[in-house]
């Protein structure tokens, strides 16, 4: 019913419009959408299938639980990873998920698995605030206004500390940059 | 001090893609005399690039059911169990 159109806000909009007015299959829409980006950045925080899957459902749920409030004003994408983010921190305090588990394995060439897994794990142990920004802007392709807004600061200091986690993931890498296959 | 602090800011705005050509010109003639801000920049384009290169996990198909499975539970309900779209139920007669 909704996917003639191929403009991705044209869609958005037709759809938080729909669930607004209780068609709650509009839902699948938004979820076609924007579920496998939730899907990803929810298994990149929090490193395990399952705990992403519950992180990606709820989010969903959250939408259509508040539909009657959402506008589609070009600010919807950041509501949405801003509900991803905080489901799965609120997670990541449930389970303390703070070990990279065994199934975070990538395919590819041994090397360049290995150096994911590597930058992954360097990745968690930067403190939060490096973390986020790092996730939206290269991981997830976010813009620095569009990541500011999911987290709720400013584009100067969502700059700050992209750059700052930058610089704090290669000194935690170190020699690991030089050996890139 | 200032001066390095001032090449740092260019080189994390140049990593970011958001130097302007100017400037950009200023700064690759800077890192010309200067090996240790050189080094600075392109250790922190490897480490952008192994980011984007970090392979995104794959968002299966068993994932997906296990997703609007967990919707079903709730209650909602989905397209799929809906009857066709409208533009298959009126689509033209087949004309011999």
């Amino acid at each position: 019913m909704f996917d003639l159109m191929g403009d991705d806000s044209f869609l958005e909009r037709r759809y938080l419009k729909a669930l607004a007015e209780g068609d709650t299959s509009a839902l699948e829409g938004l979820h076609a959408l924007y579920g496998e980006r939730i899907f990803r950045y929810a298994y990149r925080m929090l490193g395990n299938r399952t705990d992403a899957e519950d992180a990606t459902s709820e989010t969903f749920l959250r939408v259509l639980r508040r539909a009657h409030e959402l506008k589609a004003d070009g600010a919807f994408r950041t509501w949405l990873f801003r509900i991803a983010r905080n489901l799965c921190i609120d997670k990541m305090r449930q389970h303390k998920l703070l070990e990279l588990p065994p199934e975070a394995h990538y395919t590819g060439t041994e090397e360049k698995s290995a150096l994911r897994v590597t930058v992954q794990q360097a990745l968690k142990d930067l403190p939060q605030e490096y973390q986020d920004p790092l996730r939206l802007c290269d991981l997830e392709d976010l813009s620095a206004k569009e990541a500011a807004q999911v987290l709720d600061i400013s584009v100067p200091a969502l700059k700050s500390r992209l750059y700052r986690g930058r610089r704090a993931l290669r000194d935690k890498l170190g020699s690991t940059l030089d050996r890139r296959p | 001090m200032k001066d390095r602090l001032d090449k740092q800011t260019l080189i994390d705005l140049d990593v970011d893609d958001a130097l302007p050509l100017e400037a950009k010109e200023v700064l690759e003639a800077e890192l010309a005399t200067d090996s240790e801000a050189a080094v600075d920049r392109a250790s922190l384009k490897m480490v952008v690039q192994a980011l984007r290169e970090s392979e995104a996990p794959a968002y299966t198909s068993e994932s997906i059911d296990r997703v609007k499975l967990a919707w079903e539970a709730e209650g909602i309900e989905l397209e799929t169990d809906r009857p066709a779209a409208p533009h298959w139920q009126y689509s033209l007669p087949i004309q011999d």
